[in-house]
């Protein structure tokens, strides 16, 4: 930990606020009627405090702590009926806290947030139970008085009830507020609160959630014991009646109305629950009204609590008078040139080796027989549609394989791999990023990236700025990170994954959602890591940016190996092109009958999510009775396109229009089927849905069922989850067609299909097709789009980069080359100029 | 024998009641992601609201429908006014405003009410004997009633299509959406049928207890225990954890230790958590990178 | 370190912690100026009832007794010319408030006694404060135990029959029935088992023949199916109840339920309207002790008292519990009326210490003294007759216990 002016000057403030306290209370200042509220509001501050940061900083909501409060006064009431003294009672009771959080923390973690809270429940219940009927400890329900407390320390003999107590606890408030301060901006904290946001991406960084919440537990179950300890010595009393589940309640009520997580959030609840009663009576409402009523209010209308309220309005007024000096994703500044790639390729020693590796969930093979290589200073890439396998493989690396089974070997540096648990292998030197920056969301940019430390020093904190700085992030350091755009935050995720400089850098697909003057950067980021002596392994469906920085790449499909070869090799491979583009069957096109009319025109159309454009400018024409083909790789703006056609989705920009009353029947990507639900139900609740009930329901749902193959018309009572992937897409196409649609829109039938399935879907809705239904197909494999529709549209990067008609001739080699944007081997070409790519 | 009888038919009927208010929680939960700490204040002033209408002469099953009618009028407004505005997925904080308002809403009956006891009317009186044992016909009525109205929520969530759609949109609100499924209608019809759950509980429940406006806080406890027991999404679970602690509360106090009867319920709950963290029934979530 | 905003949070949040610290320093200070007790126009004396919360229904139901005494006193020119002003704070049953309350009733209100306050864990915390440090009568609290007058402490009257002497009476009554089997029927607290207890002893030196059990049940428990069946087992020929109203009221209804009619006898607790209001004829012809007479006696000191609660406080329940809060309220105007001179803290005390014979009408004679302050011990045996709490014969002082 760092102790350093600012810090100090803050920790401080606890103990002046405490001596500018005590110095009113001695002069008098503070009537002596009041001098016991004040100390019990002390008390409650810290115990709200204990609350407050276990729920903030770790995701805890507990009602055990009135068991803890109750526990440290007994300790104090029985110490003085035992000539304990004041040390041994305080010890006593912080120890039993520690050990009781320490257990609650520990079995908490297998729980979620409601679990805990019952968790916490059964605890205050058997607890008070137990004070009630141990008569001989507690004095049951009669309760014990708290005589007097010697001190060994020289703080003299304390008198329960006494006037010293009211200044002892104001000065242990103060202590402990002074202690909260340095741990707020410790590496405790960061990594509480960073196993808290996001557990999964704590453990690839070293964090165990356990033993955080254990740890954190501990500490806030010791510190209520010992508010407990002076609850009991400032009342010089101890009964049951003030440990209720009611105080538990009004606990989560001023940590919620202070701000939780903060600490003069805990100070504010502290008063409130002190003053409650008073302010019940001069409103003249009674006590639970005012505290139910002020809980939902807070709730509404400052969700964050008072003080983050206030701190926020601070904030704002602060940064209005300092204007908007930021623009960080424009100031890229490089220092080192982009050194060159592919010179000392493949000639390191081996670091990685992954044999016969396969990883199942329950009857799924997730991935199969998986084997490679990766030397320690090589890039590699693993390339394959979606639903190869990649991101599993990735998984296996970094030991977030869940509750699959993992099978084969794999050694890393000389290790076994395979047996160490996720939060291991960071200390083994493998760092890894997430498809989506799971970044922590509660934690600044600079503590996203200190948190890995367990102990933050100066030299820590000058190392991350510097890191910061390299990635164009030391603008936004002290920023959340969803203020920050998706770009950055991605940026984000790689530094964190960079920051204790790991051997093994494991990239899930870092180029997705991002723009062009990005991706450059990015890439050469990665080959700068690469020049540090950085083994790096990648997935991505941007190929032109992945082959430009990969030094070897490996294809995968079906959870298997297909193909390996170099950027400039692999896609010449017939089955590694094939698995993207698909291989032309024999299959017959519908006879086109294409009427003039014009079901859905979309003009303009642009979405974007969370700043990340998927489409921009699309113009499209659905007309009748055809089958309109999109193809586009994985993240070309597909799923997002087939929603604003569904009419489910309303885009940010641009309009749809429909001729007359068009029903659309969309069957989503990934089926999308309720899977508790039986096959008729999934059919029926669209029908339902789609506002069809009784006779008519009945009716829609004969004819849709006739339309499915045999061996799905007899299992239609059976769950849908029980289904095959074809079956399942077979459902969705019927569940889609139920409506009586007069667009069908099919969003990537074939994923993970047998090729067998495949033609069997196909082969159904080119029959839909035939009988005269418009259908538009959003396709990953451009071939066989090309295949089977009227019209194919290839989307690229959220733009038409091509359209035309698959009997064109030349429209083919077009196609192919808009697909993979620019053609094979080019530039990285921004997006928007692919309209007329060259073809290789 | 003959009191082992009666323990055991008691702890049915009470785990009869906590099974149908552990039943209104989870369909509640699983439709809105709410856990209403206030289902069982609302339905005390239904309760109250009945208790009036029966001193006024109305029949006492007029009484029980006026109480579920006004449960759930109560449920509807609190979820219109205060729950929805917090927005979708505010796991804590909806459970929290639901606990402000139980505070209120407890609060204002004593006000109208009074918080002296009131005896609710029972719906039927008198014993039936059974192989020695003299067994209260409320119980009995309260476990065919609960079962009743159990087996017609399994026949609605099974058998029709509004049932359906509300599994649906429990098991994915977002492909619920892509179907076009109307969220906010069904989680409406899921707070009624919640609240009327509960309303029906709090009128089998309160014959034995009485009515204070604090009356149904520990048969509400003892449900969540149930449907924690039973995984908090699994309406089986919720029936069968509501039974469960029934009976062994009731074992437990006749049998072990009255003194001790939370401490061993409690326990055994937390025992099979630390075993099966999801519950007896729940499903367990898979995080996904 | 990186600038941060929590910086400013910070210093924010400091500013408030100071401002609320002068705050309530100078909110309080204003007011600390008023005279020291003995005002020669008033009787300024307070009390903290719980009006929310689980026992909310004695603090409601005691206010509202001692409120209608006070005004009628005080409408009827006061306590030697002196107006009585009783402040009422809500304490929620909660020993910290209870606390805060009695040090601002001492040092803001400057009251000069606590009189007909409720709770004895509550009284206990605030104790310290009120009784040691400034000397503050509590008087006539409702509650307490026998370690509240043994040995008499400075400045702590009580008017409220121990519950073990309640026991005592009931087991002498049970006795007197010509039961020789006692089960005993009591919730679990220790509040229950110390009471519940009182009964074998009692029993046995009037009859030592006679056989007592003790049947525990768990505190708030509804459901009694089992509890009966367990009573009729015993084949025993008395019950009494150390219950709460409800669990009583529970009881009552289910030994019904199951055909078990027997001599039932319970402490002051259960004799309560909500008893007959839960049970309904369940209740009929149960025997109880009470601190007072029967609300319904024909009674002129109870008439009196019905008359002040129509009048004072219309829309209240004129039941026991009222009745306690008036009689409490009629004790302390009795021995106040006893002061020559200026009405503090110290004449009080004094007054009662000498207040060898009170009367109140409805409750007991009250004997005072300085080595007794505990005015009573006897009992109201009172029956429930066609659904009413009806008084039998006069009051009763059981045997003295060992």
């Amino acid at each position: 930990m760092v102790f350093n002016r600012s810090l100090l000057a803050r920790a401080a403030l606890g103990p002046a606020a405490g001596a500018v306290l005590i110095a009113f209370m001695a002069s008098g200042a503070i009537p002596a009627y009041q001098m016991y509220s004040v100390g019990l509001a002390a008390v409650y501050t810290i115990v709200v405090l204990s609350v407050g940061l276990l729920a903030g900083w770790s995701g805890i909501w507990s009602v055990g702590h009135p068991a803890f409060f109750a526990i440290g006064a007994y300790f104090a009431a029985y110490g003085s009926g035992h000539g304990w003294t004041l040390e041994t009672v305080v010890l006593g009771a912080v120890a039993a806290g520690a050990a009781l959080g320490a257990f609650l923390g520990y079995a908490g973690a297998r729980f979620s947030v409601l679990y805990i809270a019952l968790l916490t429940l059964a605890f205050t219940t058997v607890t008070l139970e137990l004070i009630n009927r141990w008569s001989s400890v507690t004095g049951g329900d009669q309760g014990v008085p708290v005589v007097r407390l010697r001190s060994v320390l020289g703080l003299g003999t304390l008198a329960g009830g006494g006037t010293e107590t009211q200044y002892l606890a104001v000065g242990a408030a103060a202590v402990v507020l002074a202690l909260a301060v340095p741990a707020a901006s410790s590496g405790l904290r960061m990594r509480l609160v960073a196993a808290k946001s996001h557990p999964l991406a704590a453990r690839t960084i070293g964090i165990a959630p356990e033993a955080q919440s254990a740890l954190s537990f501990a500490v806030s179950g010791a510190c209520t014991c010992f508010a407990g300890v002076l609850l009991g010595l400032l009342t010089g009393f101890v009964s049951p009646d003030p440990f209720s589940l009611t105080f538990g309640i009004s606990l989560i009520a001023a940590c919620v109305l202070g701000g939780v997580g903060t600490i003069v959030g805990a100070v504010t609840g502290g008063i409130y629950l002190t003053w409650n009663p008073s302010l019940s009576s001069a409103v003249g409402l009674p006590q639970p009204v005012v505290q139910g009523l002020v809980l939902i209010a807070v709730l509404l209308f400052l969700p964050g609590g008072v003080v983050p309220f206030l701190g926020g309005l601070a904030d704002r007024v602060r940064r209005r008078s300092s204007a908007q000096r930021m623009s960080p994703s424009e100031e890229l500044t490089d220092p080192m040139p982009p050194p060159t790639p592919s010179e000392t390729v493949g000639d390191g020693p081996e670091l990685l080796r992954l044999e016969h590796v396969s990883v199942s969930y329950g009857g799924l093979k997730a991935l199969e027989d998986a084997s490679l290589t990766l030397r320690r200073n090589e890039i590699l890439a693993l390339i394959g549609p979606n639903g190869a396998g990649k991101t599993t493989l990735l998984n296996v690396l970094s030991g977030l394989t869940g509750n699959g089974r993992v099978s084969g070997t794999a050694d890393f540096a000389g290790q076994p791999l395979l047996g160490a648990r996720a939060t291991a292998r960071r200390r083994l030197g493998i760092g890894r990023t997430f498809q989506h920056a799971e970044v922590f969301s509660e934690l600044t940019v600079a503590e996203n990236v200190l948190c890995t430390r367990r102990r933050i020093t100066a030299g820590h904190r000058a190392d991350v700025t510097r890191l910061l700085r390299s990635v164009g992030l030391a603008e936004v350091a002290e920023r959340r990170p969803k203020e920050l755009p998706f770009g950055l935050q991605k940026r984000l995720d790689l530094a964190r994954a960079m920051a204790e400089r790991p051997e093994l850098l494991i990239l899930d697909e870092p180029f997705g959602g991002l723009d062009a003057g990005e991706r450059a950067l990015l890439a050469r980021h990665i080959r700068r890591l690469h020049a540090d002596g950085t083994a790096v392994v990648i997935i991505d469906h941007v190929l032109d940016d992945l082959f430009a920085v990969a030094h070897r790449v490996l294809a995968f499909d079906f959870g298997r190996t297909i193909g390996e070869g170099t950027p400039d090799t692999v896609l010449k491979d017939p089955k590694v092109r094939s698995s993207y583009l698909g291989t032309v069957g024999t299959r017959t096109r519908p006879p086109e009958h294409v009427g003039g009319r014009s079901m859905i025109r979309l003009r303009g159309v642009g979405h974007t999510y969370g700043g990340v454009v998927a489409l921009r400018d699309v113009d499209l024409d659905v007309r009748q009775g055809a089958v309109l083909g999109i193809a586009g790789a994985n993240g070309a703006g597909k799923s997002t396109l087939a929603g604003i056609l569904h009419g489910s989705l309303e885009p940010a920009r641009g309009e749809r229009e429909s001729g007359g009353v068009v029903r659309t029947g969309l069957a989503p990507e990934g089926r999308a089927l309720f899977r508790t639900l039986s096959l008729r139900e999934n059919l029926e609740v669209a029908a339902y849905a789609a506002g069809i009930t009784g006779g008519a329901l009945r009716e829609r749902l004969e004819e849709t069922v006739e339309w499915l193959p045999a061996r799905l018309r007899d299992r239609m009572s059976a769950s849908a989850g029980g289904l095959s992937g074809g079956e399942q897409q077979m459902l969705a196409v019927a569940r889609a067609l139920i409506g009586a649609p007069d667009v069908l829109i099919v969003d990537e039938p074939a994923l993970g299909l047998a090729p067998a399935l495949v033609d069997e879907v196909y082969d159904r809705l080119t029959k839909l097709a035939h009988e005269g239904l418009t259908v538009v197909l959003l396709e990953q494999l451009l071939s066989r789009a090309l295949s089977v529709c009227h019209e194919v549209v290839v989307l690229h990067e959220g733009v038409v980069a091509a359209q035309g008609r698959p009997g064109d001739p030349e429209f083919a080699a077009l196609a192919e080359a808009a697909y993979f944007g620019g053609g094979l081997g080019a530039a990285p070409t921004a997006a928007g100029n692919a309209r007329t790519p060259s073809v290789n | 024998m003959s009191q082992f009888l009666l323990v055991l038919v008691s702890g049915v009927a009470s785990g009869a009641v906590y099974g149908l208010m552990g039943l209104g929680l989870v369909i509640i939960y699983r439709a809105t992601d709410v856990v209403n700490f206030a289902m069982a204040s609302l339905a005390t002033l239904g309760l109250y609201v009945a208790l009036s209408l029966h001193d006024r002469g109305v029949a006492t099953v007029l009484g029980v429908l006026a109480a579920v009618v006004i449960t759930v009028a109560a449920g509807l407004l609190v979820r219109e006014t205060v729950i929805r505005p917090l927005g979708q997925g505010q796991l804590f904080s909806a459970l929290v405003v639901t606990m402000g308002v139980s505070l209120v809403a407890e609060n204002v009956a004593g006000s109208i009410w009074g918080d002296q006891p009131k005896a609710f009317p029972s719906l039927v009186d008198g014993t039936v004997r059974w192989s020695g044992a003299a067994v209260p016909a409320q119980s009995l009525l309260t476990i065919a009633v609960a079962a009743v109205a159990m087996a017609l929520v399994g026949y609605l969530f099974a058998r029709t299509t509004l049932g359906s759609a509300m599994r649906a949109a429990a098991e994915s609100a977002e492909t619920a959406r892509v179907v076009g499924l109307s969220s906010q209608r069904l989680a409406r019809i899921s707070w009624a049928l919640g609240l009327g759950l509960a309303a029906l509980a709090a009128c089998l429940y309160a014959p034995r207890s009485g009515l204070v406006p604090t009356a149904l806080v520990a048969p509400l406890f003892r449900a969540f225990a149930g449907i924690f027991l039973g995984g908090l999404t699994s309406m089986y679970g919720a029936v069968l954890g509501g039974l469960t602690i029934g009976v062994l509360d009731n074992l437990a106090a006749n049998y072990v230790s009255a003194s001790f009867r939370d401490t061993f319920v409690f326990s055994f709950t937390v025992l099979v958590l630390l075993i099966r963290p999801q519950g007896m029934f729940g499903t367990r979530t898979f995080q996904r990178v | 370190m990186f600038p941060t905003k929590r910086n400013s949070r910070r210093a924010l949040g400091a500013m408030a912690v100071l401002a609320a610290v002068a705050l309530t320093a100078s909110a309080c200070a204003g007011q600390d100026s008023a005279a020291a007790g003995g005002s020669s126009s008033e009787i300024h004396i307070g009390a903290w009832l719980p009006l929310t919360g689980a026992t909310a229904t004695y603090g409601v139901g005691e206010k509202a007794g001692a409120d209608a005494y006070f005004k009628m006193v005080n409408a009827q020119g006061g306590v030697n010319g002196r107006k009585i002003t009783w402040t009422v704070k809500d304490n929620a049953a909660d020993p910290q408030q209870t606390v805060q309350i009695a040090r601002e009733l001492v040092g803001q209100d400057k009251v000069v006694a606590i009189v007909n306050a409720n709770g004895t864990s509550q009284a206990e915390a605030a104790f310290p404060f009120v009784l040691n440090q400034s000397k503050v009568p509590v008087v006539n609290e409702v509650g307490g135990t026998e370690s509240w007058y043994k040995p008499p402490r400075a400045g702590l009257f009580g008017t409220q029959t121990l519950y073990e002497d309640q026991a005592a009476a009931i087991a002498a009554w049970a006795v007197q029935d010509g039961a020789k089997k006692i089960l005993v029927v009591h919730s679990d607290p220790a509040a229950f088992v110390n009471v519940a207890k009182q009964v074998e002893p009692v029993a046995k030196k009037l009859d030592p023949s006679v056989e007592v059990d003790r049947l525990p049940v768990k505190y708030q428990t509804t459901d009694y199916t089992p509890v009966i069946s367990k009573v009729k087992a015993a084949k025993t020929q008395a019950v009494v109840l150390i219950l709460t109203s409800p669990e009583a009221a529970a009881f009552l209804k289910e030994a019904k339920l199951q055909g078990l009619s027997l001599p039932t006898y319970a402490y002051a607790p259960v004799a309560a309207e909500s008893t007959v209001a839960l049970a309904k004829d369940a209740a009929e012809d149960l025997k109880a002790v009470q601190l007072v007479k029967a609300p319904s006696d024909d009674d002129p000191a109870v008439k009196e008292f019905r008359t002040a609660m129509a009048t004072y406080e219309p829309g209240q329940d004129a039941g026991f519990l009222a009745l306690w809060g008036w009689s409490n309220a009629k004790v302390f105007a009795e021995i106040a009326k006893t002061i020559k001179g200026p009405v503090t803290s110290k004449a009080i005390t004094e007054a009662y210490g000498k207040a060898s014979s009170v009367d109140p009408g409805v409750s007991p004679v009250m004997r005072f003294s300085a080595s007794d302050h505990l005015g009573t011990r006897s009992v109201q045996r009172v029956v429930v007759k066609n659904g009413v709490w009806t008084s039998v014969g006069d009051f009763y002082t059981p045997p003295p216990r060992d």
